[in-house]
């Protein structure tokens, strides 16, 4: 396996709202969530997570409240809000073009310009 | 969002979270690692391995688990802030929607308040500008005002010359003294250049003058040791403004001669646009440019004429000062006896400036105060009314769960809203009086032009609205009713609750009638003063006399030059259509003093004896014209010329003073070498204020005496002041080419001029007390009319009963007036209490003065009746039956 990459800075809050995108989640939950998706390429540090979360809550774009997991035990659930949603979509576009177009020029034969 | 959630259950989730905010933090961090451990253990790790894996993912926990508490208690913190906003915007926006819904009350409550907050903050603002601040000098405390007390005991503020050099020399309190020359007249100076000339003002100051006030000029130095010499050569310093305005701001000009009097003056500096010579030292007029007065023999002979400042040496106080200079004008008079007596009179510069004002602006803000105490007082009793009105809206609330706490915080909202907005009003009403008020050219008031609206005065007055608001919004809700079910069984009917407003509210109104009668009773004796300044025996007639200043032309430079000039310029006016009467004073009365002593002839007096009297150049007819009787003998006329016998004219105080119980006609007085006939006695005109008493004056016929400088023509006319000024243009026409004539002005601006500081805090008292009776009157009118109100069914029985509507009418206004006695007593004590304090500011009245306080207390009374005549009208007329039916 590679090792894993580090994550490029700010991409990792789209990446939880992207988590939270279908289901309100914990943090672990969460963790889980980037890591499974990403087959484990990402290296996110748990506290990361956190503070990301924090943020985004600040931003109003995660709601958070408590409930209890399937264990019975009580976490603190994140819940994606409407304005966390529209700011997902625009950074899901803006990164989709940004990673063409670099993709583009980085695999492109050399050539004139 | 949050908004998805109810408010109500945010609440009870922000209460679960808000004291555990870090310890949420760490439970989350703690089933964090404890999940995955669960969940390494399950890949087939060991636990304690697990446990540590877990936590070498998570990163340095302490830190991690830190730096997660801060973001948490901030975030909780931000979220509680955001809470508290979204209840005020909830209680704004419910404030707002019952204020439009008492359309009547916001509007009457948002001017009140204006005025109140716009009034205060002015006049907060004057008092701050004019007597707060020190003055525009450096250290100005160190500054002092050396006076004179004259020979007659009235103070002086001159001192001769060679009196200032002693002082400077001997005393042991200064640091040093300067002064200025007092006789500088206003626009002596003709500034030529090229074809253009222009009429300055120039006032000579000793030379250390500037350096002593600590004013370092902007361009150039101020006057050298050298320049301050008789025989020096002419030098000059310029104001900012003349600066600006006659010299385009020329940078270079310091060094260079201009044409002062057709003479060439160098200019050696030009002074800050900070420092305003005329708001200062002579207020209203204005000085534009300064040259050096040499402190010589010379100029010591021409009597008192150097007003003087000091400057205390560090530590010594004014009081210091004060004996040590009043030590050194004792042992100068006595050491010199041939020179005027010196006592000088020692108090900081300061005071000097501002003691004029400082009563006036002392009563002002007591007059403020009383204002916005009305204004408060109103607005809890009509806010206390509309509680009540809401009463059952309230009870309800209360009943279903709405708490105390809650109902006062929206009620404060309500106030403070009101506030607010009345506070917004008020700034912009403050902005507009303060500018009005510094641009009121009439009043002769010292450093006007440096007052703006500061915002000190604007947070003081803002602050007290709003402390207003909260105190008047707290009050009504705390007073709600405790059982919920008393006002909703009681309804309309309320019985106790109603009873305890009602009195609540009977006591405001009685305060606000207190207060309103202490401003009545002081806005009357105030206007009593001022008819009486204003009824002053002048001693001339002021109406339909117009006058002009005229700076003769330089070529007359003798008498008979002069009195040919003179009389062509009378001949000329007289003939024109309407007017009685023409003639000259060298100086009119109140545009300046100058006093001489004037001995009987053969009579020799002690040192400090000698009568003193105001003297005046006058031309032939001048008795006559400004309406001044001729009491004995004959006024001056084309025969008493250089050749014949000298003659005088005195006015009855100076003929008692010269010859006491004798008669004086015909005697002889002494000027100089010359003895002087007495031809003709006057009767007494006032001279330097309205206020002062009449004193010794001495008149001299121009045809003997040469008078180079200016002289005041005086026209009594049938005719406007305009058509006079027009037609008086045309005659003047070849005469006026050679001379500098000035604006006409009527007499009467001049008296007015002297009257407006007295005008000016009568104009503003009195608007506030009309303002106060207003609003108290107001006060007992919704009182009553709520009164009437809640005793409908009352009043209707007992109609039904028999009563007749003149028997209601006549019970309602006897409460009234009963309320209205009770507010004037407590008034009338409030008023000998606060009234002893403006003593200062009466003229002609004492401030026990029975007329005004009866005449305040009768319109009290008047506005209270018919406060209560409408509502009592309104129940006496109305039909029992409906009363009863509806109660």
């Amino acid at each position: 396996m590679d090792s894993p990459l580090s994550i490029v800075k700010g991409t990792l809050d789209t990446l939880v709202l992207k988590a939270l995108c279908w289901t309100p989640m914990h943090g672990f939950e969460i963790t889980q969530w980037v890591e499974t998706r990403s087959r484990g390429a990402l290296d996110v540090r748990d506290s990361a997570l956190y503070q990301a979360l924090h943020r985004l809550e600040e931003r109003g774009f995660v709601d958070a409240e408590w409930g209890i997991t399937e264990n019975n035990q009580r976490a603190r659930y994140y819940k994606i809000t409407r304005v966390g949603r529209a700011h997902l979509a625009a950074e899901t576009t803006q990164w989709v073009r940004y990673a063409k177009t670099v993709t583009e020029i980085l695999t492109a034969t050399p050539g004139p310009a | 969002m949050t908004s998805e959630i109810r408010p109500g259950i945010r609440r009870l989730l922000r209460l679960a979270t808000r004291r555990t905010a870090r310890h949420d933090a760490d439970e989350e961090i703690r089933l964090h690692l404890q999940l995955r451990t669960a969940q390494l253990v399950r890949e087939g790790m060991s636990p304690s391995a697990a446990r540590a894996e877990a936590e070498r993912r998570f990163g340095d926990v302490d830190k991690e688990r830190r730096r997660v508490r801060a973001s948490a208690t901030r975030h909780t913190r931000r979220v509680l802030w955001r809470e508290w906003l979204d209840t005020v915007r909830v209680d704004v926006r419910y404030a707002l929607r019952t204020l439009r819904r008492d359309a009547s009350f916001t509007a009457f409550a948002l001017a009140i308040m204006a005025l109140g907050i716009g009034a205060s903050a002015t006049v907060f603002s004057l008092v701050n500008g004019v007597l707060l601040q020190p003055l525009p000098f450096r250290e100005a405390s160190r500054l002092i005002w050396i006076g004179n007390i004259g020979d007659n005991g009235v103070d002086e503020w001159r001192v001769q010359v060679a009196h200032l050099v002693d002082l400077g020399a001997r005393n042991h309190s200064l640091a040093g003294v300067a002064g200025y020359y007092a006789y500088y007249s206003i626009g002596d100076a003709m500034l030529s250049s090229g074809d253009a000339s222009r009429r300055l003002t120039r006032v000579p100051v000793t030379c250390n003058f500037f350096p002593l006030l600590g004013i370092t000029p902007r361009l150039g130095r101020s006057f050298s040791g050298d320049e301050c010499r008789d025989e020096s050569a002419p030098t000059a310093m310029l104001t900012e403004t003349t600066w600006r305005e006659q010299f385009a701001s020329d940078p270079s000009i310091v060094g260079r001669a201009i044409s002062i009097n057709n003479r060439p003056v160098t200019v050696v500096g030009v002074l800050p646009a900070s420092f305003d010579f005329a708001t200062v030292f002579a207020p209203g007029s204005n000085a534009d440019l300064f040259t050096p007065y040499a402190l010589s023999e010379q100029h010591s002979q021409s009597g008192n004429s150097v007003a003087v400042i000091g400057r205390l040496k560090p530590g010594v106080s004014v009081a210091q000062a004060r004996t040590d200079l009043v030590a050194v004008g004792k042992q100068l008079t006595d050491e010199f006896p041939r020179r005027n007596r010196i006592r000088p009179r020692v108090m900081s510069l300061d005071e000097h400036v501002n003691r004029r004002i400082r009563p006036a602006l002392i009563v002002l803000t007591i007059a403020v105060g009383a204002v916005m105490l009305i204004v408060a007082l109103n607005l809890a009793s009509l806010q206390f009314a509309r509680m009540t009105a809401r009463g059952r809206e309230i009870a309800v609330r209360l009943a279903l769960g709405g708490s105390r706490g809650r109902l006062i915080r929206q009620a404060i909202t309500e106030t403070m809203v009101l506030a607010l907005g009345g506070a917004v009003l008020g700034v912009a009403f403050a902005l507009v009086a303060t500018r009005f008020v510094t641009h009121l050219r009439a009043f002769d008031i010292p450093l006007l032009a440096r007052v703006q609206l500061d915002s000190r005065s604007l947070v003081v007055a803002v602050g007290i609205a709003v402390l207003t608001g909260v105190i008047v919004g707290v009050l009504p809700a705390v007073h709600a009713p405790s059982d919920p079910n008393d006002a909703l069984k009681e309804g309309s009917r309320s019985a106790t609750r109603g009873g305890r407003h009602t009195r609540i509210r009977s006591s405001l109104v009685v305060a606000e009638i207190a207060a309103a009668l202490v401003l009545l009773v002081a806005a009357a004796l105030l206007v009593r003063s001022f008819v009486r300044v204003l009824d002053a025996n002048l001693g001339f007639v002021p109406t339909q006399l117009a006058r002009l200043r005229i700076d003769p032309p330089r070529r007359l430079g003798n008498l008979p030059t002069t009195t040919a000039y003179y009389d062509d310029v009378l001949r000329r006016i007289r003939a024109l259509p309407g007017v009685t009467g023409a003639s000259l004073n060298d100086l009119l009365p109140f545009t300046g003093d100058r006093s001489w002593g004037i001995p009987a002839e053969g009579h020799t007096y002690p040192r400090g004896q000698m009568p003193e009297g105001f003297t005046r150049f006058v031309a032939d007819d001048y008795f006559r014209t400004m309406g001044i009787p001729l009491i004995q003998g004959r006024d001056f006329s084309d025969g008493d010329t250089p050749d014949a016998p000298p003659v005088v004219i005195i006015n009855e105080s100076m003929a008692r003073k010269l010859w006491p119980n004798e008669p004086a006609l015909g005697r002889r007085v002494a000027q100089g070498k010359d003895r002087l006939t007495v031809i003709g006695i006057v009767g007494d005109a006032r001279h330097t204020t309205l206020e002062s008493p009449f004193t010794g004056e001495v008149y001299f016929p121009m045809r003997q005496n040469y008078v180079g400088g200016r002289v005041d023509l005086v026209v009594r006319s049938t005719l406007p002041l305009a058509d006079v000024a027009a037609a008086a243009r045309n005659a003047l026409g070849p005469v006026a080419k050679e001379a500098s004539l000035g604006e006409w002005t009527s007499m009467q601006t001049l008296i007015d001029r002297v009257a407006s500081p007295r005008r000016f805090i009568v104009t503003v008292l009195g608007a506030f007390a009309i303002f106060a009776v207003g609003l108290s009157a107001l006060g007992i009118y919704a009182l009553i009319a709520y009164g009437v109100d809640q005793r409908r069914r009352e009043i209707g029985i007992r109609m039904a009963l028999g009563a007749s509507g003149a028997d209601v009418r006549r019970s309602i206004l006897f409460g009234t007036l009963r309320l209205a006695a009770t507010g004037l007593v407590l008034g009338v004590v409030g008023a000998l209490i606060a009234v002893p304090t403006m003593n200062g500011l009466l003229f002609g009245v004492t401030w026990r003065d029975p007329v005004s306080f009866a005449g305040a207390v009768a319109m009290i009374l008047a506005a209270s009746a018919a406060a209560g005549f409408l509502p009592a009208n309104r129940a006496s007329r109305g039909d029992p039956s409906i009363a009863l039916r509806e109660g």
